[in-house]
């Protein structure tokens, strides 16, 4: 018998509470803690960051030695001043998409 | 009441042993696990260890052999899922770990979700997740994509250094009426306004609501590129979600 909408909406919630109770803590750990850095202290982030350690012998892996005394998150955003590029940047890709849509028709 | 050496699966036994400390928790477990089947505990045991391949395999084949769904769920998934949260409060995991065995859970509820529909339950629809073209950070998505999955939405990810033809085509392809786009980088947040444009010139715009967010995102920049919703982190990510798929319900 298939258990009824109401009996799976409860586990539905179940699993809703236990991964906001997760992102509680890692929203708190990421403070301290960089969020690509697991338990070994290896950092998997797709990307390049200042705290990355090679690993002697493993050439595809990195440590992070990142040591939860700075806020390690400057290592890995772009520089502040860049917003106003952004934005400049932004508005050009946007009045060009217009441009090309008066062209077309 | 049961004891720990009522629990046949080793791998379990050894968690509750090493990683739970309040006694209460230390109590729920070994009265949850004593009292599941084998079967259940090799299925709590791979979302632990983020076997995904073995949740697949075992909740696969429990369901044929006809274990009831929510046992799988209660007993398998559910329990695995919060031996893993325990951890991760500890110290004992952390993000790229929970991720990892989060990721396992979904491989045994990708078995559960045509009886969860079967049983009136709505499906709240498909999400488009990515982050965009240049930018390879995944955390903030990934946890994202964690919690709309725990909230019940089906997500295609699209991973990072997303070209907007890729999104087009994920969209497309899934016929989602919402996508979520990431961005870590302002030298990457143009690629945003870039996606949305390449969607206008698809013409097929107005048949996706499209949210954004990621640190550096404000919604005053969601606003400026034509975004449908700004989430400010994951839990925003899934009130926004639930907001836009109400606007798509309705026709808005």
């Amino acid at each position: 018998m298939t258990p009824s909408a109401e009996e799976f909406q409860n586990r539905l919630d179940r699993i809703n509470s236990i991964f906001t109770s997760i992102l509680d803590h890692a929203e708190e750990s990421s403070l301290s803690r960089c969020p690509y850095r697991d338990s070994q202290d290896l950092c998997t982030a797709l990307f390049s960051c200042r705290n990355q350690v090679s690993i002697a012998g493993d050439s595809g892996s990195f440590s992070c030695s990142h040591n939860g005394t700075f806020d390690y998150r400057p290592a890995w955003e772009s520089n502040p001043k860049g917003w106003k590029r952004m934005q400049e940047k932004t508005a050009a890709i946007r009045d060009e998409a217009l441009k090309n849509r008066q062209s077309i028709n | 009441m049961a004891d720990l050496t009522d629990i046949l699966n080793e791998t379990i036994r050894a968690e509750i042993e090493d990683f739970l400390e309040d006694p209460n928790e230390i109590e729920t477990a070994i009265e949850l696990f004593s009292n599941a089947s084998e079967k259940m505990q090799l299925i709590a045991e791979a979302v632990i260890l983020g076997e995904d391949d073995e949740v697949d395999r075992i909740t696969q084949e429990s369901l044929e052999e006809g274990i009831d769904a929510l046992e799988v769920m209660d007993d398998g998934l559910i329990a695995g899922m919060s031996i893993v949260g325990i951890k991760f409060r500890e110290n004992v995991i952390f993000v790229p770990e929970v991720l990892v065995c989060a990721r396992a859970m979904k491989a045994g509820m990708a078995h559960i979700e045509p009886i969860l529909s079967s049983s009136g339950l709505m499906n709240k629809g498909t999400v488009v997740m990515g982050t965009v073209k240049g930018d390879l950070h995944d955390i903030g998505k990934n946890l994202c994509i964690m919690m709309l999955r725990g909230a019940g939405y089906t997500v295609v990810d699209c991973g990072v250094d997303t070209a907007p033809e890729e999104f087009i085509q994920a969209v497309r392809d899934n016929d989602a009426p919402i996508m979520g786009m990431s961005a870590l980088l302002t030298t990457t947040m143009p690629n945003m306004g870039k996606t949305i444009e390449a969607f206008v010139d698809e013409g097929i715009r107005a048949e996706v609501r499209i949210m954004v967010g990621g640190a550096p995102v404000t919604e005053d920049f969601a606003e400026s590129i034509g975004a449908d919703g700004y989430g400010k982190d994951a839990m925003a990510c899934v009130e926004v979600a639930n907001s836009l798929s109400g606007l798509v319900r309705d026709g808005a």
